[in-house]
């Protein structure tokens, strides 16, 4: 058989279907196969790079762990250790995390830093702000009833004004009391002038009467003279006729010659006499013009006198007015508006029934559930508050009355006494009287008194005595009685007591903590840190104000102590109190400005957030226990500050006190910018935070003189109210707003001592210290809580014992000093009493901007942290500046392929960011 | 005869290759599967050694001491877990237990608990049903922890487990995996 060959082409291998699907798979499926396998190879790579990011998150968070533990614990800062090695660390977890899928993941390189540091204030605000959004409620719900009382006594400052204008009226009545005495001084200068003249008007009136006198009797001598002469010259003519009969005759006998020579001594002595008569008549006649002109002096001269005389005593009078007058007006000044003293009375005794009556309705919405937002109960809580301001200014007003009253009763008393023997009639008499007479003698025609002129005479022209007036002995014994009134009578005790204690107080150490006295090294950190993160935040704030106050409060105190008449007291008194209550009055302004500020910076808590942290977290002098020796602090992250935490200052400064307030300003200033040797504060941090300076000593300084201010502002009611004071004050009588001045001054800084010292005080206490029932409490005080032995204490309160004993009958020192301490030494806190680091709160809360408190902070963690990483010896040197809350990280990874030919592919590379933080 | 021998030629070739091609598929299915068991036993694991490491943090300051850190830390620490659940109400999210400081058991137990919770939300039948279905031997049981330890404040995760292929015609063995993660405890 014979077979046909079959022709060869290109499709010759085709046979048939055989190996079609093969082909169909080889040709379709390939493709197929290869796109599901790059959608598989795609969907690993895009799992692997979520794995990767999740890994890099899962890593940041594990290198976020290694966070700085004591800026933690002490601080509630996050921040990474400086001592870790971030790049190394971070790579190594990142290692083991990576590779959670296999071999999947290549990590290239990676790149690690960190950021937002914090020194950095936005990235501090926010962590602290962070920390204190969980943390500062609670704290602040324990602590808030309190201060929100206080801001709420604080913003009461200004509706004193009234209490102001009253004491003002207290200066009218010292006023009238000056010139009571002013008068008294003028009056008795007057009356000696008056002595004086008593002797110059006898011997004015001899000198006229002798001119005048002696005028006519040589008038009447030339009368006489030329008589005489004529009669003696016609008697000479007979003589000489006689003596030439005689002559004449021839035959003289012993008789003729001895009758002639009789004769001639007779001629010889006629001649002589004739002479001299005619000499003095010649001489007279002479000096009759001289006699005249002399006549006519003492005439113009003693009614001269006359007229002073008549002037002195109506200038007597005029005093003497003005002493009647200055007394009356005393009784208007001290009634202050007020109709009569009844009115006074029963204004007052009215507006206390109101009082009670709204209390009682106050107190009935209570019991019914009334809340304070409910509007009548809140409109009669404004009503209350109204009522007790008006009480307080009337029993201000009634007491001031009384006391003046009861001053100027025996200033009236003693003034009667010496105004016995005094009638203005009668003097008024006696000036007219002397005015007549000197009219009478100016009368008298000198150039036409003639020899048969009237002689001058007692009884015309001396007819008038110097009288009517009050002996200068009277006035000056009732100047003397009232000077002796003032130095030793109750305002005088008063006063030597409050400036001894003032005094006194001033010279102890009591104003700073001495064993808190680090100055910063800010060369260290200059040279090392290139400076401290927060910069130098050193506020002066309201120091200006501070220092206007101790200077004006200085010259007050010694315009007072330095005087020593009645009215140099007066004065003294005078000066004193307008100047300090012009401080007084522009302390509550400054203070005012700052009060009403209070909600707009309360705005959306922040402010009160991070001041809280501040107040809670920093220690200040009154965690300084003197039986440790060391700063003892829960703080509010829970950190326990002890020995080991801050330093020890070895270098206490010798400043044993301060003479005055100023010196205490001048201390602070010269404290304020200074350089020392110290890492961080030995534990007045918190007074750092207020005021920013690099001395320890100065911030506290500074906090003390602040809250002293405050004190005296807000306290002003409550003393002027305060029974004990007004009794104290009342027996002060005419000086009783100069008291309550000096309490005004005196007993906030009492406080203020105390409160710094770590006696917890009301802003508005109900006790006054230097009364006679709280000095027991104030001497106790000052021993167990400022460092004072029992003796310096017992000295101090001394001061006012004795100022107690003589303006009360039966003060008993010793026997309320034992009630105190049977009684009232009772310890705790009672409520509504706030410590000093919660004043300290307040104060970063109204006066410290968030820009100053972030600064201070950064620069207290700077510099505590640094302290106490020194101390561990740790191998690097803190700075805020590298304590990181973020954490950068770019990685390049490579993600390792099943498909073969894509190995190495520039797609299967990526870089990957992320940014985690705390 | 030509068509006589020809015939179910295709078909023979379809059973030939269609099948390879089938079970390639069907491999490729499988290592799918397998990528994707991994994935979420990655992703379970990193979120477990997160969670877990940072959760030390609330035992140490605010739970575990509560009264002696300070009254404001014991407020916040109420705070937190009326706000996230306690430990009894949420055992899956949260412990209070200071599982760091027992022995392997007490880790090993407190991962997989955690590890179900971030994998399930805390359902175990969900957890292990899950599980078999992306082939891991045993499901929740065949999780194995107990290599993971806790040393230098690190926790050190290792997850071991099998996976089995989803078609395993020849009965291939199982594929042993072992997942490491570390994190640093927030102590």
């Amino acid at each position: 058989m014979h077979m046909k060959r079959r022709k060869k082409t290109a499709l010759s291998c085709v046979n048939g279907m055989k190996g079609a699907i093969s082909l169909f798979l080889a040709v379709l499926m390939t493709p197929f196969l290869t796109i599901a396998m790059l959608l598989v190879e795609t969907g690993r790579y895009n799992s692997a790079v979520s794995v990767f990011d999740e890994a890099l998150g899962v890593t940041s968070v594990s290198i976020l762990a290694n966070y700085d533990k004591y800026l933690k614990d002490r601080w509630g800062l996050f921040a990474l250790d400086q001592g870790l090695d971030l790049q190394e660390t971070y790579e190594q977890t990142l290692n083991v995390n990576s590779s959670i899928m296999g071999n999947t993941i290549k990590v290239n390189n990676t790149i690690v830093e960190g950021m937002y540091n914090l020194a950095d204030p936005d990235i501090l605000r926010a962590q602290v702000l962070e920390y204190c959004k969980l943390n500062a409620p609670t704290k602040l719900a324990t602590e808030f009833v309190n201060i929100s009382d206080l801001i709420g006594k604080l913003e009461k400052i200004g509706s004193i004004g009234n209490i102001f204008s009253l004491l003002s009226s207290g200066v009218d009545v010292l006023d009238s009391g000056i010139t009571l005495l002013e008068s008294h001084e003028k009056m008795k200068e007057s009356a000696k002038k008056l002595e004086e003249l008593i002797g110059k008007y006898e011997s004015g009136y001899i000198d006229f009467e002798n001119a005048v006198n002696t005028l006519i009797a040589k008038l009447n001598r030339i009368i006489e003279l030329e008589a005489l002469i004529p009669q003696l010259k016609n008697e000479l003519t007979d003589w000489e006729a006689y003596l030439e009969e005689l002559q004449a005759i021839e035959e003289k006998t012993d008789e003729d010659r001895e009758e002639i020579k009789e004769t001639k001594n007779i001629i010889s002595d006629l001649k002589q006499s004739i002479r001299s008569y005619e000499r003095e008549l010649t001489n007279t006649k002479n000096s009759i013009p001289g006699l005249r002109t002399s006549a006519q002096t003492e005439q113009t001269d003693y009614a001269e006198l006359l007229r002073t005389i008549s002037k002195e005593l109506e200038n007597f009078k005029t005093q003497a007015e003005k002493c009647v007058s200055a007394a009356k007006s005393i009784q208007s000044d001290l009634l202050n508006g007020a109709a009569t003293a009844a009115a006074l009375e029963a204004d007052l005794a009215g507006k206390k029934k109101t009082l009670e009556q709204a209390k009682k309705d106050l107190a009935a919405m209570e019991k019914e559930g009334f809340s304070q937002n409910d509007s009548s109960y809140s409109a009669g809580l404004d009503y209350k508050l109204a009522l007790e301001e008006e009480v307080t200014e009337l029993e201000l007003q009634y007491g001031m009355y009384n006391a003046g009253k009861t001053g100027i009763g025996e200033m009236a008393d003693s003034l009667k006494t010496t105004f016995d023997n005094y009638s203005e009639a009668t003097l008024d008499e006696y000036v007219k009287a002397f005015d007549q007479l000197r009219e009478k003698v100016l009368a008298l025609n000198i150039s036409s008194i003639t020899a048969s002129s009237t002689r001058v005479t007692r009884g015309v022209y001396k007819s008038t005595p110097i009288a009517g007036f009050i002996a200068s002995d009277e006035i000056d014994k009732y100047l003397k009685e009232q000077e002796e009134e003032l130095k030793s009578g109750s305002l005088s005790a008063l006063v030597d007591g409050l400036v001894a204690t003032y005094n006194q107080l001033m010279g102890l150490s009591v104003f700073f903590e001495d064993n808190l006295s680090s100055v910063i090294d800010t060369k260290y950190y200059d040279q090392n840190l290139g400076g401290l993160p927060g910069g130098t935040a050193a506020d002066g704030g309201i120091l200006a104000v501070i220092k206007n106050v101790a200077s004006v409060f200085s010259t007050a105190i010694s315009a007072f102590t330095d005087s020593d008449s009645a009215l140099e007291i007066l004065l003294g008194l005078k000066d004193a109190f307008v100047q300090g209550l012009d401080v007084i009055e522009s302390i509550v302004q400054i203070l005012l400005d700052f009060v009403q500020n209070v909600y707009s910076l309360l705005t959306g808590y922040d402010r009160l957030y991070y001041s809280t942290y501040m107040a809670y977290n920093l220690p200040c002098r009154t965690d300084f226990s003197d039986t440790s020796g060391d700063v003892s602090l829960r703080t509010m992250t829970g950190y326990s500050l002890g020995r080991e935490s801050l330093p020890s200052d070895m270098n206490k400064p010798n400043i044993p006190g301060f003479n005055e307030l100023v010196g205490l300003i001048n201390t602070l200033t010269s404290y304020m910018g200074m350089t020392g040797k110290d890492y961080t504060f030995s534990g007045a941090e918190l007074e750092y935070m207020l005021f920013g300076s690099s001395s320890e000593i100065a911030n506290q300084l500074y906090v003390f003189v602040v809250l002293y201010l405050i004190r005296l502002a807000s306290n002003i009611p409550s003393i002027t109210s305060n029974v004990e004071v007004q009794a104290l004050a009342t027996t002060a009588t005419i000086g009783y707003p100069v008291v309550i001045a000096l309490y005004i001054f005196l007993e906030p800084l009492v406080q203020t001592v105390l409160l710094v010292n770590g006696v917890d005080q009301h802003l508005v206490p109900n006790k006054v210290y230097l009364s006679p029932s709280g000095l027991p409490s104030l001497v106790g005080a000052l021993y167990s809580y400022c460092k004072l032995s029992e003796a310096q204490a017992e000295e101090l309160g001394n001061c006012m014992v004795e100022a107690f004993s003589t303006s009360q009958d039966d003060y008993d020192y010793t026997k309320l000093k034992m009630e105190y301490q049977t009684d009232g030494s009772s310890s705790g806190k009672a409520l509504f009493e706030l410590s000093y680091r919660e004043y300290c709160f307040i104060l970063l809360l109204l006066t410290v901007s968030e820009k100053n408190q972030l600064a201070r902070l950064s620069n207290l963690v700077q510099m505590e942290t640094l302290y106490y990483y020194k101390q561990q010896k740790a191998a690097f040197t803190f700075d805020l500046k590298k304590s990181y809350s973020f954490l950068s990280v770019e990685a390049d990874i490579s993600v390792n392929q099943m498909l073969p030919s894509l190995l190495n592919a520039s797609r299967f590379d990526i870089t990957r960011e992320h940014y985690r933080g705390y | 005869m030509v068509k006589d021998t020809q015939r179910g030629a295709i078909t023979l070739e379809a059973c030939v290759s269609v099948l390879s091609f089938l079970i390639l598929m069907l491999m490729l299915s499988s290592f799918f599967v397998i990528f994707m068991a991994q994935n979420v036993t990655a992703h379970t694991a990193l979120q477990t050694s997160e969670s877990l490491s940072l959760d030390v943090y609330t035992t140490n300051k605010m739970m575990v001491k509560e009264g002696t850190i300070g009254s404001t830390s014991g407020y916040v620490g109420q705070f937190v877990t009326k706000l996230f659940g306690s430990a009894e109400n949420n055992p899956y999210y949260v412990t209070n237990d200071r599982w760091y400081d027992g022995d392997s058991t007490q880790i090993a137990n407190t991962l997989k608990k955690r590890f179900i919770g971030y994998l399930s939300g805390g359902d175990e039948k969900d957890a292990d049903y899950i599980l078999k279905q992306m082939n891991v031997v045993d499901g929740i049981n065949g999780l194995d922890f107990s290599k993971s330890y806790v040393a230098n404040n690190t926790l050190y995760i290792v997850l071991n487990y099998e996976l089995e292929f989803d078609f395993n015609i020849w009965n291939a063995n199982m594929i042993s995996v072992e997942q490491r993660t570390c994190s640093k405890l927030w102590k």
